[in-house]
């Protein structure tokens, strides 16, 4: 349990990184307290895993302070609350997933009970299994029960339901929903905005080295959502479009469609001649579409930048 | 403690009870040199020297054993723990790595002892080779301390870049060494260079000292345990030299 609610879990000032010439982070600031659930999200190669390894100590900072638990990365005192599902999955050669678990639970104070890890991660019917043998999904099952032995406070998450079928994914989410609701705080990276949906509480979007949105889900939709109002009308779309001369609008056989940042001031564009609507609909962009427009607009922005030059 | 005897379990039964390599590389291979050349080179011996031979070969047959296993088996599990990403996994753990080195060690003992006994009985029943407990006891004992230094250039080989070339390695280290140490044939057999360079290795020094207790000689020979001392620290502080240089390098 976590005593001090003020107390910070995750801290990073000023860190960059460097492979070589590439650099990956340039000096990003991030403070995560506890309970919070922490969407890291970015394209390959962004520099997700690269924070997590940070954060665990399996990499060095270039220059810039990394905290974890109030302590540098990989102490031995902190290791008992700390949780990780890296990138690649986890087995062990000739040795049973059963075997396998109760090692790992042995390295903690206070492991999860046995039984319970085979629940959270689905494992039942597998864990007489030899674990190097296992498929691309139900290792990466394993990996998940590996990271949760412990009983973390502090999870972190690299992609974890890459390789997963429909139903894992699903029972997996669902897993974390009850974390969120025992106070966890978790850092999960991936490349599915829409699964992140209704679990996150704040959200990271890592572009070209620094952190291009840091907020929740509702404030990323506000802030970069387009809406889609789609109606009905006989009226011709020359006619319409005196009323939206600025706005998208696509019309086929009577249906019509525009895509705005502001459906409030689109629907009082076309109030004059609303009674000649019908079937007037709203729909809000997907996360997906939200973050596929978002790094299209830093793509040309950036490209802007260099004819400029 | 509890972690400690469970890693051991796990480490049994993976580089023991479920490892068709240790009983074929360990055990099977040097059981079936010694058998061979046993035969082979008693033809024209009277009793006395054949039984000379029987006891000096049971000793170089037995350093044989520990080198394979201690560099085939300690490398090749950390590798196999590498691809699987088991090392890394245990880096976040509270399970320290050093305990995680030790526990491999420590298992390695035990399966070199194992092979070892197996390597004496087969002497024993084979070629009537009269062998105490004591002398079992001690020449275990001995081998104990002399695979140190062979495990920990097994621990050094596995850390080279590509878990292939480090296979590899494994092979080019093993085998040259056999031979120039002396172990598959008596040392004097070999081009003098080769004999300047066998007389450094620790595996010359190991069968040096499992053959004086083959022979009941009382002399500690502390020669040979100064250089397996020195092989040592030497690699391990090539070990540490390369671990540190590459968290710099990374940086």
């Amino acid at each position: 349990m976590i005593k001090n609610e003020t107390q910070t879990m995750i801290e990073l000032k000023n860190v960059s990184k460097r492979f070589g010439n590439h650099q990956v982070l340039k000096a990003i600031n991030l403070t995560v307290k506890p309970g919070e659930i922490i969407g890291l999200i970015g394209e390959n190669g962004a520099g997700k895993s690269t924070i997590i390894n940070l954060l665990l100590g399996l990499l060095q900072a270039s220059s810039g302070e990394v905290s974890v638990l109030g302590e540098a990365p990989a102490q031995e005192s902190h290791k008992q609350k700390l949780g990780a599902m890296l990138q690649e999955n986890v087995s062990m050669e000739s040795i049973k997933v059963r075997e396998l678990l109760t090692l790992v639970r042995s390295y903690y104070a206070k492991p999860l009970p046995y039984q319970d890890l085979l629940e959270l991660a689905d494992l039942t019917s597998v864990q007489a299994m030899i674990s190097d043998k296992l498929s691309g999904g139900q290792k990466r099952r394993l990996t998940f029960a590996l990271a949760m032995a412990g009983d973390p406070d502090l999870l972190f998450l690299d992609e974890p339901t890459v390789g997963m079928d429909v139903n894992s994914r699903q029972h997996f989410w669902s897993k974390i929903e009850q974390m969120r609701a025992q106070g966890k705080t978790i850092v999960v990276t991936n490349h599915y905005l829409d699964e992140l949906e209704g679990i996150v509480s704040r959200l990271l979007i890592l572009q070209h080295g620094v952190f291009s949105f840091d907020g929740t889900l509702a404030e990323l939709q506000q802030q970069y959502a387009k809406r889609t109002i789609t109606f009905e009308s006989t009226l011709p779309l020359v006619k319409v479009y005196e009323y939206l001369p600025d706005a998208n609008l696509k019309e086929k056989n009577h249906q019509f469609s525009l895509k705005t940042s502001d459906s409030d001031q689109a629907l009082r564009q076309l109030a004059p001649i609303l009674t000649q609507l019908s079937n007037i609909t709203i729909q809000p962009d997907s996360l997906n579409a939200i973050f596929g427009n978002l790094t299209k607009q830093t793509v040309s922005h950036t490209q802007g930048d260099v004819q400029d030059d | 403690m509890t972690s400690f005897l469970t890693q051991m379990t796990i480490n049994i039964k993976r580089l023991i009870l479920r490892n068709l390599g240790f009983s074929f590389f360990a055990v099977g291979m040097p059981i079936g040199f010694y058998l061979l050349f046993t035969r082979v080179m008693v033809g024209q011996m009277n009793a006395q020297a054949a039984q000379h031979w029987y006891l000096v070969y049971l000793g170089s047959m037995s350093i044989y054993s520990i080198l394979i296993s201690s560099i085939f088996t300690v490398s090749n599990t950390l590798i196999d723990d590498r691809k699987q990403r088991m090392d890394q996994f245990i880096a976040v753990t509270p399970f320290s790595k050093k305990r995680y080195y030790s526990s491999i060690i420590l298992t390695m003992i035990l399966l070199n002892a194992l092979a070892l006994l197996a390597l004496d009985i087969v002497a024993m029943l084979v070629n009537q080779v009269s062998l105490s407990l004591g002398q079992i006891a001690a020449s275990i004992a001995m081998t104990s301390i002399a695979s140190l230094p062979i495990m920990i250039l097994g621990i050094l080989t596995s850390m080279v870049k590509t878990t292939s070339t480090a296979s590899a390695l494994a092979n080019l280290i093993v085998f040259p060494m056999a031979i120039v140490s002396g172990l598959w044939l008596p040392l004097s057999s070999l081009p003098k260079f080769m004999q300047t360079i066998g007389k450094l290795l620790p595996t010359y020094h190991a069968n040096q000292m499992i053959t004086r207790i083959f022979q009941n000689k009382s002399n500690v020979g502390m020669p040979n345990i100064y250089n397996i001392l020195a092989w040592s620290v030497l690699l391990v502080v090539v070990i540490i030299f390369l671990t540190n240089s590459r968290k710099r390098s990374q940086v």
